[in-house]
């Protein structure tokens, strides 16, 4: 019984549903003031994300004539909840009672499907930037991907396991592996940039080429969701790269292990805001050379170094 | 990957103002594209027919929001070479004074904008910024930001305030520190260059072949400034450069509006040190008598050429305004093709439309 | 580099195709050449040096149609051309001077002058479903009133 109502306060509450809304406005609103006072200006209050939220809750829904209802509905819901799921099954301040050896790479493909549903939005909902932003999306899907799970793979190989909580209790025997895989750590930054579909590799969105991209004809409640879906994915992709890097909260644990937590997710949203203020947009060929002919070739040599050393 | 017809235009964030562009792409690819005006055109040239010359001043005002004040220069010129009519000096050098502001207030403006475009948010917010000082500047001169209104036939309305004269030469310095900044940037940082880097190119020969005039001319090579060749207003007596790059792309053309930019500063400060006293206008008579002219003047896009034909009567009998953006939308098509589709806001930005100019 | 002479060359070139030299335009030369004509004299005044077209103004007189063709090069150069109301037609410089597309289009929807060798004679500005006389025309223009711009414009509306 306890532990029914243990996993059902971890879904709900902490780490679930309502921890990574609350944080997740949170993030959302500080991206959204490091980038303005990066470019001199002032940047919005408190609570504008959840003002912006409100407001779009309440905008009319219209899809074009040629789009499937069912399909607009279901890609957000479906989006949304696998960014939820992969958010309550990571070890934040104690073991998930959804722990299991693989889990690792569950989390890592719940948090990769919203790119996909994301692509289909794109394709579902026709109109030419619909699908020519989702095109794009795809080609970067592939990049990007990749380079986050061989990134984290890192972390996996070292720490001897492949559940995430395995890998976060192996860190508290010695250093966190931020410092002895920082290189894996940046590739690993790099790769949620592309993810998370921020500058410089927004590309699927470019405003200036195609509008919105994919969600181009989605509003009212849809995009709502849509967007929702998006700020979770930023706050447990940071979070997952917190477990697997610096051992989540575990170190210290407790209270100040979570206010750790809160300041290793400041800082590395301080270093994605700080890249998204100071480079302009990549071309989508310019961004695959330097995936392909750069990054990943970093990132085999980096698990080759991992497994050897 | 299939064929497809982008449509960029009527409205479009990339637009500023509405413009109709037909891209045929494959895949990534664009293949060709089409062009099509006229969505701001108010029939202006008509229009003045049937208006007196100081109403005119008026309407030319409005061809444009942001080069206005280049367009009553012109025409107040041109009518004043009909006139036969002086216009005092002191009068010629706030006119100046005040295209040059113009001038790097545009700059500014189109900076911002190309960046935008390229997904640099953080040199539109900057370099939007630092205009501020210069609205600030033209709004001592003249009491408005972007609108100014203070060209007549004869001269200018309003004079300048000692006070406004001292506060405008420390306030350029300022402005000219901001603008080197933005020139490092330009120079040094390595994903704007890749964006704007042999992007959009136009070799010399496309630029004389196509009448191409103003930054767009000056980056390919073309040597050609209204100011310093046929000088109009006092420029015969300041000395500046006329900025040349022979690289021809984006990069060439944002770098030598920036160049302008500080020339202009060098030529308000100037303006504002051998500014001489006296009477700010003639007084012009009503009617002009019957004659044509053709006036030119370099505005911030090129050369602006006002065709004006008298009868006699209160009336113009032809005005003809052809105004630099034209000569660059031509070029369009040819910088388009065979580029990337990302590439298409950045050309499309590069150019620096003024439509409400072209469409008149 | 400017060449101080191209202008006298030019006028040379011109007053020994023995065009009159008109002193209409004020600080400019001015030549008025013959319709059939025009063609070769841009060409000769190519080969010499002289590229910039700045534009092309029309203007509807009781003698005819005047064409101004506007070049520069470092001073004003006006090549005069009249053509009578009815059918106006003339050369199109776009095989030399591609640049001229753009205004020999607006020429055409405002004044109403056909360009032979014009590949795009698309309207430039006007809409395309303008039915009205072209805007430019004084004798005609009785028929443009504030009532009715646009003659195609009300089929759109209901269509």
């Amino acid at each position: 019984m306890s532990n029914l109502l243990n996993s059902l306060i971890q879904i709900l509450i902490f780490p679930g549903f309502l921890f990574i809304f609350f944080f997740s406005l949170l993030f959302s609103w500080l991206d959204r003031k490091l980038i303005a006072r990066f470019q001199g200006r002032v940047g919005p209050p408190l609570l504008q994300p959840i003002a912006d939220l409100l407001k779009l809750l309440g905008k009319e829904d219209i899809l074009p004539d040629g789009a499937n209802q069912w399909v607009a509905v279901l890609l957000p819901l479906l989006s949304f909840s696998s960014v939820v799921t992969a958010g309550f099954m990571l070890p934040l301040l104690s073991v998930p009672s959804s722990s299991f050896e693989g889990d690792f790479i569950v989390v890592v493909f719940l948090l990769s499907a919203p790119s996909l549903f994301y692509f289909l939005a794109g394709w579902s909902t026709g109109g030419v930037y619909s699908i020519l932003g989702a095109n794009r999306s795809l080609l970067q899907y592939f990049s990007y991907e990749v380079l986050f799970t061989l990134a984290l793979s890192g972390t996996a190989i070292v720490s001897g396991s492949w559940s995430l909580t395995g890998i976060t209790l192996a860190q508290l025997n010695g250093t966190p592996y931020f410092f002895s895989q920082f290189f894996g750590f940046l590739l690993a930054f790099f790769g949620l940039i592309g993810k998370l579909k921020r500058e410089p590799y927004d590309i699927p969105k470019a405003k200036s080429e195609v509008i919105v991209g994919p969600l181009t004809e989605f509003s009212g409640r849809k995009l709502a969701l849509w967007q929702m879906a998006i700020q979770f994915q930023s706050v447990v992709g940071l979070s997952l790269l917190a477990c697997c890097f610096f051992g989540g909260s575990w170190l210290l644990g407790g209270v100040r292990g979570f206010i750790l937590f809160f300041v290793i997710l400041f800082i590395m949203q301080f270093a994605l805001s700080a890249v998204s203020a100071m480079f302009a947009r990549l071309r989508i060929d310019q961004l695959i050379n330097l995936n392909w002919q750069v990054l990943i070739p970093l990132s085999l040599v980096h698990i080759f170094l991992v497994v050897i050393l | 990957m299939a064929k497809m017809t982008i449509p960029i235009g009527p409205q479009h964030p990339l637009l500023k103002e509405p413009l109709s562009f037909l891209i045929g792409v494959e895949g990534e690819q664009v293949l060709s594209s089409s062009l099509r005006l006229g969505y701001v055109h108010r029939g202006i040239e008509r229009l003045a027919e049937s208006r007196t010359y100081i109403q005119n001043v008026h309407l030319f005002e409005r061809v444009c929001g942001i080069c206005s004040h280049i367009h009553t220069t012109t025409y107040c010129q041109g009518v004043e070479a009909l006139l036969g009519l002086e216009v005092p000096p002191r009068g010629l050098d706030i006119r100046m004074l005040l295209c040059e502001f113009e001038r790097i207030h545009s700059h500014l403006l189109w900076l911002g904008v190309l960046s935008k475009n390229i997904g640099l948010d953080t040199i539109f917010m900057y370099a939007w910024r630092d205009r501020e000082i210069v609205l600030q500047m033209m709004e001592d001169v003249s009491g408005g930001r972007v609108s100014h209104a203070i060209n007549m036939i004869g001269g200018v309305r309003k004079d300048l305030e000692p006070e406004h004269i001292e506060s405008m030469l420390m306030k350029l310095p300022e402005l000219l520190n901001r603008i080197r900044e933005l020139i490092q940037v330009l120079e040094h940082d390595r994903t704007f260059q890749a964006r704007t880097r042999g992007i959009g190119y136009l070799s010399l020969e496309d630029v004389k072949r196509f009448c191409v005039v103003g930054p767009v001319a000056r980056a390919s090579g073309l040597n050609m400034d209204i100011r310093r060749d046929q000088p109009y207003a006092r420029y015969s007596g300041l000395s500046f450069d006329v900025p040349i790059m022979h690289e021809g792309d984006i990069w060439a053309r944002a770098l030598i509006r920036l160049y302008e930019t500080i020339q202009s500063i060098n030529l308000c400060h100037q303006i504002l040190e051998k500014l001489t006293s006296g009477e700010i206008a003639s007084t012009a008579p009503r009617k002009v008598p019957p004659g044509e002219v053709v006036s030119r003047a370099e505005g911030p896009r090129g050369e602006v050429v006002y065709f004006i034909k008298s009868d006699g009567s209160q009336n113009p009998f032809r005005v003809k305004i052809r105004t630099p953006t034209l000569t660059a939308l031509i070029t369009l098509p040819k910088q388009l093709k065979g580029m990337q589709l990302a590439d298409v806001s950045a050309i499309i930005a590069g150019v620096d439309l003024c439509i409400a100019c072209a469409d008149r | 580099m400017k060449d101080k002479n191209l202008l006298e060359k030019i006028r040379e070139i011109l007053t020994a195709m023995s065009l009159e030299e008109s002193t209409g335009i004020r600080n400019d030369i001015g030549f008025v050449v013959p319709s059939e004509q025009l063609f070769e004299v841009t060409r000769q005044m190519l080969q010499a040096g002289l590229y910039h077209l700045s534009a092309i103004t029309c203007f509807e007189m009781e003698d005819g149609l005047h064409l101004l063709y506007h070049f520069w090069y470092f001073a004003g150069l006006t090549l005069r051309v009249v053509l009578e109301k009815e059918n106006p037609r003339l050369q199109s410089l776009t095989p030399l001077i591609p640049g001229a597309e753009f205004y020999e289009r607006e020429v055409r929807e405002m004044i109403g002058v056909e360009f032979d060798g014009l590949s795009n004679s698309e309207p430039l500005l006007l809409p395309e479903n303008w039915q009205s006389p072209p805007p430019l025309r004084k004798t005609q223009s009785a028929q443009i009133s504030a009532s009715r711009p646009l003659d195609g414009l009300n089929e759109v509306q209901n269509g």
